[in-house]
């Protein structure tokens, strides 16, 4: 974090805009105190000052978040701060990520790409979620930026791994090459081998969703020479063995994602990879375990002691499994798991993880009726009452009662983010019949630091009147299948006041609704609403007296149907219409 | 199980006193198929602005089917790369383009279902981390808590695509995995 000193004039008195005397700081001491500033909520504070903060502000920073790729174009953002090295970029809207959003939508990296590299030669780091990028613009990036350290790519779409081998030939002192969730296509896994002999500086490597298997020799010798590799997430295809010699070569690593944890071990085997997960005590965070048989889940014990975040979300554990492992899991803070522990194993995650502060349980087979496994409300429960703690659920669940999450948050009031997904759309309490909207009531009202909330099950508008009256920190809001009509969406415009996202789909608010949140819109980030009863004349209506907003309307089903706005995504943004919408996108 | 909500009659509806507006969902089956009795009502809801063109709505939640009619796009909201996992059972219903075409070539994982006798719960295996019955059945066994040692008192069988039952070994292990559906570990007798 360094600030960089100009010589500029010193003024002998400064005066804000009220034409109040403030204290005259020279620039450069005002630059280097703020250059100390990490978050961008307290820059953005910061720059409103005066014109001075402001300047010191923009000339001192050096990361810069931008939540929605649309909100600003590259070169306001380059003109603002003339000394970037770190950029975060969020692109397509979160439900691109359930296929609501067709391919093409948008959020191409090259132009940021091409104004970057005349702005910020020296960038460093780059990390995108839901963005488009090519394989040229990742060659591009390899090729513009000498000093590139960092990329990261998080359910990003239109490259191969041909990039990826562009990246790892070109980026000389690459310190982190992060590929999470993406649609990649794999042409092959030889891009690891690209990297150089006389590569050596990667501290951060996870290629663990890609599915091609890489040269395991090429793996190895580059975790060997690797001298600073803190973290190492391998995909499925590598091997216990491969393992094995990869941990006994590496330095040690605390975060690691293992591979297939299934091939049959002769006893040789199974003693080299006791020994060296004896040596992995210093582990923070364990992932892979594709495929985990249990009879090799004690090999993990001894690495699980200072364990702070477990990942089984890949391993289909069953409850006495997930047991086991737990009992040496003291420590942890955040799980995930596949809901094939079943309520018996979540019972064994309130009895042995005391500490917890984040579960998310995900459903192991969202499609099938006919495997009967699959969590209830009695094993949420049970973990609320030995996990005080507990501040982030993310929950699939076959079930709920609005008594269950009223204990639940009784146990458990620090929720911050509380993401319940009750798997069949409108199912009512399955005890008493009624709508769950004393669940949420129950949620909004004792959980005063919500900033998240995902609803689902049987809801009438009396849960958005709750979510609107008591949800006075939450910022962003997901829905579906809910409600009973436009007054329901009007409490939450009207009520929540630092809602940045909302996104609806399939419920019944239509143009009454949209049109409530007209003044509300510019202070929030996104709306999404697919599926609802918004007509094209009401979002023009919007877009008419909105001019800080896009108003987008996806087009993509029924091109016959001249009136239904089947999907409309809203936005604010200081960039005007853009300008790369495909034919299917109406920009209003 | 059937669940309706109707505004007019209140002994219909006892449980929602604050349905404020008019609202008629009939809800179907379990699988979430869904449709609206009464499609007029929310026309005139959205027709509050006198300027709209009739808004005909076809039901107070629009139908996403896949082809298959069976499944709503999106739901339940689990990322595709998750979902690409259960490839082999979800394929039948997805084919219809509800995902986008995320991976090409390379080998995908392939889960099928497996089941032993005597275990009233199903698993899944990844058929694609083995090249061998030998190692497909010693996996199996240890997935159920079996040893290596049992390998003697269990065949395995697999269900074919035309869902006949076989026993498995004859076919090379490539067509193997073309064909096989289901997995079962049967007891050997004698």
């Amino acid at each position: 974090m360094g600030s960089i000193s100009i010589s500029k004039k010193c003024k002998d008195l400064s005066y804000s805009e009220s034409g109040q005397r403030i204290s005259s700081f020279p620039d450069e001491v005002l630059e280097n105190v703020l250059g100390l500033m990490e978050s961008h909520k307290d820059r953005s504070s910061v720059s409103l000052v005066c014109k001075d903060w402001y300047n010191a502000e923009r000339w001192s920073r050096t990361h810069v978040y931008i939540g929605n790729c649309y909100a600003v174009s590259p070169d306001i953002v380059a003109r603002r701060f003339p000394n970037i090295r770190s950029v975060i970029l969020k692109g397509k809207p979160r439900f691109s990520d359930f296929n609501l959003v067709p391919e093409n939508w948008g959020a191409d990296i090259h132009p940021w790409l091409v104004c970057f590299a005349k702005a910020y030669p020296f960038l460093e780091e780059l990390r995108l979620k839901r963005m488009s990028l090519s394989d040229e613009s990742l060659e591009f990036l390899a090729m513009s930026f000498p000093n590139f350290k960092r990329l990261s790519l998080l359910s990003c779409d239109g490259f191969s791994t041909d990039g990826l081998a562009a990246v790892a030939t070109l980026c000389k002192d690459l310190v982190e090459l992060d590929i999470q969730e993406n649609g990649i296509e794999e042409r092959s896994g030889s891009w690891l081998s690209c990297f150089p002999a006389n590569f050596t500086s990667l501290e951060i490597l996870n290629f663990s969703n890609l599915h091609s298997e890489v040269s395991f020799s090429a793996l190895d010798r580059l975790v060997a020479r690797c001298k600073s590799l803190k973290v190492l997430k391998v995909n499925k295809n590598v091997t216990l063995e491969q393992l094995h010699r990869l941990l006994v070569h590496a330095p040690p690593l605390v975060q690691l994602g293992t591979g297939g944890f299934s091939q049959e071990l002769q006893p040789s085997q199974y003693a080299g990879l006791e020994s060296v997960f004896n040596n992995y005590r210093g582990l923070h965070n364990l992932s892979g375990l594709w495929d985990a048989n249990p009879l090799y889940l004690p090999l993990l014990y001894p690495a699980c002691t200072g364990l702070a975040f477990l990942n089984l979300s890949d391993a289909t554990l069953q409850c006495n499994e997930l047991a086991q492992l737990l009992g040496h899991c003291r420590n942890l803070r955040r799980l995930w798991v596949l809901d094939t522990v079943g309520d018996k194993g979540l019972e064994a995650v309130g009895s042995c993880c005391p500490l917890l502060e984040e579960l998310r349980v995900f459903p192991a087979s969202p499609f099938d009726a006919d495997i009967v496994h699959g969590v209830t409300e009695s094993g949420f429960v049970a973990v609320s009452y030995g996990c005080p703690r507990l501040h982030y659920v993310l929950y699939f669940c076959c079930q709920m009662t609005n008594a269950a999450v009223a204990t639940i948050v009784e146990n458990c009031p620090d929720f911050t983010h509380f993401r319940l997904c009750i798997m069949n759309p409108c199912q009512p309490d399955h005890l008493t019949n009624e709508p769950m909207d004393e669940a949420f009531g129950a949620v909004v009202k004792t959980c005063t630091k919500l900033r998240r909330l995902a609803v689902s099950g049987l809801l009438t508008d009396l849960t958005f009147e709750y979510i609107g009256k008591y949800a006075k920190n939450l910022e962003t809001l997901s829905v579906a299948f809910a409600g009973s009509s436009d007054y329901g969406m009007q409490c939450v415009l009207g009520g929540c006041p630092k809602l940045r996202r909302l996104e609806i789909r399939d419920c019944p608010f239509g143009n009454v609704a949209l049109l409530s949140g007209l003044d509300r819109y510019e202070s929030m980030r996104s709306l999404w609403m697919s599926a609802c009863n918004l007509t094209m004349s009401a979002c023009r209506v919007l877009a008419s007296k909105m001019p800080r907003l896009n108003v987008e309307v996806i087009k993509d089903e029924d091109p016959e149907d001249k009136c239904h706005a089947n999907k409309v995504y809203v936005y604010r943004t200081v960039a005007g219409p853009r300008k790369d919408a495909p034919p299917f996108v109406l920009m209003l | 199980m059937e669940l309706e909500l109707c505004l007019a009659l209140s002994n219909s509806s006892p449980k929602f006193p604050n349905l404020k507006e008019l609202d008629l969902i009939s809800y179907v089956n379990c699988e979430g198929k869904r449709f609206c009795d009464d499609n007029s009502t929310l026309s005139s809801q959205s027709s509050v602005h006198g300027n709209d063109e009739e808004a005909e709505s076809d039901g107070l939640f629009s139908n996403k089917r896949g082809n298959e009619g069976d499944t709503i796009v999106g739901w339940p909201p689990v990322k595709s790369y998750r979902k690409n996992f259960y490839h082999q059972d979800d394929d039948q219903r997805h084919r219809s383009g509800n995902f986008p075409a995320v991976e090409n070539g390379g080998p995908r994982s392939m889960y099928v279902k497996a089941q032993m006798e005597g275990f009233m719960i199903t698993r899944k295996i990844d058929l694609t981390l083995h090249q061998s019955y030998d190692s497909l059945t010693r996996t199996l066994l240890a997935m159920f808590g079996k040893g290596d040692d049992s390998v003697a008192d269990y065949e395995l069988t697999y269900q074919d695509k035309d869902g006949d039952w076989l026993l498995a070994g004859d076919l090379p292990w490539r067509t193997f995995m073309h064909s096989v559906q289901r997995l079962r570990m049967l007891k050997r007798d004698g």
